[in-house]
């Protein structure tokens, strides 16, 4: 009895391990170096553009939405300000589009992305709760990390780096200063961008316990606390901070409901931006500026989005396609076909790694009919009838390939059939 | 009977469990120094950055050490058993097979078990020296595929070490490497927090798996 | 009743039969030794019988249990002895002892120490640093202490010199004074079978067997000289079982008296005239039976 739990138990360790690599050493094998596409909104053919790989090597595609080829070159020109050096090169500075005129300085000054990962999410990546709060007022070309790290949780204690030892007067002052603004503790949450490679130091925003938000800055070693009016009917899930020198936004602020905020630097208002089909757990968002529209572009590893937006972050137009990458590769098919599913360890959205099993559907089948003969053939030579061996037979009924070869190294014996 | 077979065990690994010992303190002293020179050359502000935004991890000295240790343990334990056919004396104990193998790998899964728990206890120490509780805690989380790492090396061998056919050893080496695999896919700090579950289930597998060689001794043709 | 029970049995070591149909029975209470040269596969038979090893057919049952299914109180009824004097280097003389204790309720300790303090080493003397004798003695004196129902003694004699082998033989005797005691062993000391055993199975290669009373076989099992005339030596029939012919003195070993085997060689081999009956020590008629190599 014991024994043949122990077959078992080998059995299905077996398949689990098979499950999981051997779809990493078929990715191993077949993989390319197929990426996403680049999607852009042209502001001068007032078109969506993308340039694409579509085979192997370098074999890109230069298109616009409307299906019309380009060269490299007259690809470049059509996206300009992501292009400006080039066009500088080639003496097409200044840029004139309709009636207006830029210059280098123009596009530089309004040049920005933004970027929002699945990975940028705070339950997509692990993170010790330790965050240093910079002086926001340096005095000085270049932040510098403070000599002590801040501990959100039931106060805000603040930890002397040098000896790991509590600083129990800054400690006292942070907390105060937070109450004082109408924090309630414990802290559910701060985010913030900790670097000091950024043009300036926006802080922390925290969360406190009721949902509420608030600003934190330590300017000249003292707290700066400032509550954040959040709209009604909006609870904050997310807050990606990403200071930039324009000075215009600070960042993204993701809500429960999956709707997605752009917030200001100046007053934090929230700027509401309509993506259809925008999926922040599974989606890399990025948004373009130029002197004359914001592009938002979105996708997963199958379909890329883009929305072009106004200066004011009124949706323009609209473009989606299926990317080359998502295309179905007669390997992919092939191996569809010869397992039922797959294990996956690695969850490319987020840091966590995961064990997510895809299944292969109906087209597994013929797998699974191959390795039910090849198991039955497998039986016959070891002089063991099908009767005897259901379980076994079972198991590649439902695993195919893994079951297959699971049987073949832990094979059947004597005694121990099912 | 439970006190003879464990005398037994205790008798086949006491050195090499004491020689582990040794190994494990050496490296958590190592580990020790190690962060007190890294503490001594560059600020402590710059170190927690590393350690808790770039998520570098600075206790990678002891990452292999169980698997290490587990299979040497098993080896200590097993490797007597296999000369000279000797595993025949303890299939004639008037004690059921399987009770008895699994006593013994009980055993040598605790005295491992005892190592990761220095191990765990030591890595928790030192890191609070140096930084705050929540460092020591995900220290403790990064380090726990490590530990099971010992859990499976420990089974895996002593798989490989009942196993009377030759030609079924290198499939339970190759098993056992590819879930030691599997536990070092991580980079940074916490990675396998959600899979832990799960693979501490599948490890937990081989316990009764270890009973298949065992038997297929006993029932050589 | 029989102590183990041998059941046609056939195994096979990849494509080489060692044994076909093999059968034979140890009653209870009796002295059986298995004899046979070097390579017959006595080793592998005991390995059979303790449920090591499972045969290509037929059954073994001993102390009628399934040998491949003895349960542990069985196994406890059995005082084992594994070729080479087996047992675990690593321990010392009363590491050993206090390891085997717990498993048997009817341990006699004073018999493992009468035996060890021969010895003259000290109690926490390692058994892998022992010469092959002093180990064997310790692991008889471990089976003594066992004081088992059964005993199962694969090559007793290896290692041990003729004063030990003496003073096995009086544990030995001792030990089957208390009745009801079975034992079945093999040996390539022949000579020492002869104050010790009931009966004999012998065992020739290729898996043929002969098991009988020893008294039967010492009484009729019978060796002459013989003499030939230029014509070729007799070769073993139905009557004649061996010929030996290398030596001094040509021989001829049959299951017949003087008669019989005359009157045998006359009608088949008339060129060859008896000699007169040679006595023999049971290893001359050990060797008479399975021939020198």
């Amino acid at each position: 009895m014991t024994a043949r739990l122990a077959r078992w138990s080998l059995l299905l360790l077996t398949i689990l391990l098979l499950a999981i690599w051997i779809p990493q050493a078929k990715e191993l094998l077949f993989d390319d170096r197929f990426g996403k596409t680049q999607l852009f909104y042209s502001p001068v053919i007032e078109r969506f553009v993308y340039k694409e790989l579509i085979g192997e090597g370098h074999q890109f595609v230069y298109r616009d939405q409307d299906g019309t080829d380009y060269d490299r070159e007259s690809f470049e020109t059509l996206i300009p300000f992501i292009y400006y050096k080039n066009m500088e090169l080639w003496g097409r500075l200044p840029l004139v589009l309709g009636e207006h005129r830029f210059d280098k300085a123009a596009i530089v000054a309004e040049r920005q992305v933004m970027e929002f990962k699945p990975q940028d999410l705070s339950d997509q990546t692990p993170r010790i709760q330790l965050f240093p709060l910079l002086e926001s007022n340096p005095e000085r070309a270049r932040l510098r990390f403070p000599e002590d790290i801040m501990r959100p949780g039931e106060r805000l204690d603040f930890i002397d780096s040098d000896a790991n030892r509590l600083d129990p007067e800054l400690t006292r002052t942070f907390t105060q200063a937070l109450e004082q603004a109408g924090f309630r503790f414990p802290v559910r949450a701060a985010f913030g961008r900790v670097s000091i490679l950024k043009a300036f130091d926006a802080g922390y925003f925290l969360l406190d316990s009721g949902g509420a938000l608030f600003h934190l800055r330590r300017l000249d070693g003292a707290p700066e606390v400032a509550a954040v009016p959040i709209p009604e009917g909006i609870a904050v899930r997310d807050i990606k901070v990403t200071e930039n020198k324009r000075h215009e936004l600070i960042g993204f602020l993701l809500a429960e409901d999956g709707r997605l905020f752009l917030m200001t630097e100046r007053d934090h208002d929230l700027i509401a931006l309509d993506l259809p089909g925008y999926d922040p757990d599974r989606m890399e968002l990025k948004i373009l500026f130029n002197p004359l529209y914001r592009t938002a572009v979105y996708s997963d590893r199958e379909t890329i989005h883009a929305v072009v937006m106004d200066r004011d972050y009124h949706p323009i137009d609209r473009y989606a396609r299926r990317m080359a990458m998502a295309r179905e590769r007669p390997v992919d098919r092939v191996w569809e076909m010869l397992v039922p599913f797959n294990l996956n360890l690695h969850d490319p959205d987020s840091r966590y790694l995961s064990l997510d099993v895809r299944f292969h559907g109906l087209a597994a089948a013929i797998g699974v009919a191959a390795s039910l003969l090849l198991a039955l053939e497998i039986l016959r030579l070891r002089g063991i009838r099908p009767t005897r061996a259901r379980m076994d037979l079972l198991l590649v009924l439902f695993t195919g390939l893994y079951g297959l070869l699971a049987l073949i190294l832990i094979p059947p014996e004597h005694g121990l059939e099912t | 009977m439970l006190g003879a077979i464990i005398l037994k065990e205790w008798l086949k690994i006491r050195w090499v469990w004491g020689a582990a010992l040794l190994v494990h303190l050496g490296m958590l002293v190592y580990l020790l120094l190690a962060m007190r020179h890294q503490f001594q050359v560059e600020h402590s502000e710059m170190i927690w950055y590393w350690a808790f935004e770039l998520r570098r991890l600075l206790y990678t000295q002891i990452q292999y050490l169980p698997a290490l240790t587990g299979a040497v343990i098993a080896a200590a334990q097993f490797g007597p058993e296999m000369l000279g056919g000797r595993f025949r004396l303890s299939l004639h104990l008037p004690v059921r097979g399987d009770l008895l193998v699994w006593c013994w790998v009980g055993f040598g899964a605790l005295m491992g078990g005892l190592l990761a728990l220095l191990d765990g206890a030591g890595l928790y120490w030192i890191i609070s020296i140096w930084f705050p509780r929540e460092a020591a805690e995900s220290a403790l989380l990064t380090a726990l595929p490590w530990l099971l790492g010992g859990w499976v090396a420990y089974f895996g061998a002593t798989l490989a070490l009942l196993e009377p056919s030759r030609a079924r050893r290198p499939v339970y080496a190759g098993l056992t490497l590819a879930f030691l695999a599997l536990l070092d896919q991580g980079h940074g700090y916490q990675e396998y927090d959600r899979i832990m579950p799960q693979l501490t289930g599948l490890a937990l597998l081989l316990l009764p798996a270890v009973i298949l060689p065992a038997h297929r001794y006993r029932h050589r043709g | 009743m029989s102590a183990i029970h041998v059941d046609r049995i056939t195994h096979r070591y990849g494509r080489r039969t060692l044994y076909r149909d093999l059968s034979f029975r140890v009653p209870e209470g009796r002295v059986v030794a298995l004899l046979g040269k070097n390579g017959v596969g006595k080793t592998t038979l005991i390995r059979l019988l303790m449920g090591f090893l499972r045969p290509s057919g037929g059954s073994c049952r001993v102390l009628g249990e399934d040998s491949h299914d003895l349960s542990p109180a069985t196994r406890a009824r059995i005082g084992l002895l594994l070729e080479g004097h087996l047992t675990y280097d690593f321990m010392s003389i009363e590491q050993i002892e206090r390891f085997h204790r717990p498993f048997y309720p009817g341990w006699r300790r004073e018999l493992y120490y009468d035996l060890v303090d021969r010895l003259g080493l000290p109690y926490s003397h390692r058994i892998g640093n022992m010469s092959c004798g002093q180990r064997s003695q310790v692991v008889l004196g471990l089976i003594f202490a066992q004081n088992p129902e059964l005993m199962i003694l694969d090559d007793y004699s290896m290692g041990l010199d003729a004063g030990y082998r003496r003073l096995f033989l009086d544990y030995l005797q001792d030990y089957l004074n208390q009745g009801g005691k079975t034992v079945f062993v093999t040996s390539h000391v022949v000579q020492d079978m002869e104050s010790l055993v009931d009966e004999v199975i012998f065992l020739q290669r290729g898996g043929e067997l002969l098991q009988m009373d020893l008294a039967d076989f010492r009484r009729d099992y019978r060796c002459y000289a013989f003499e030939r005339e230029g014509t070729e030596p007799p070769r073993p029939d139905a009557l004649i079982r061996s010929v030996d012919t290398h030596g001094g003195q040509p021989r001829l070993y049959a299951f017949a008296e003087r008669d019989g085997v005359e009157k045998h060689l006359t009608e088949h081999w008339p060129g060859v005239t008896l000699g007169e009956e040679l006595a023999m020590t049971l290893e001359d008629a050990f060797i008479g039976l399975t021939g020198k190599y």
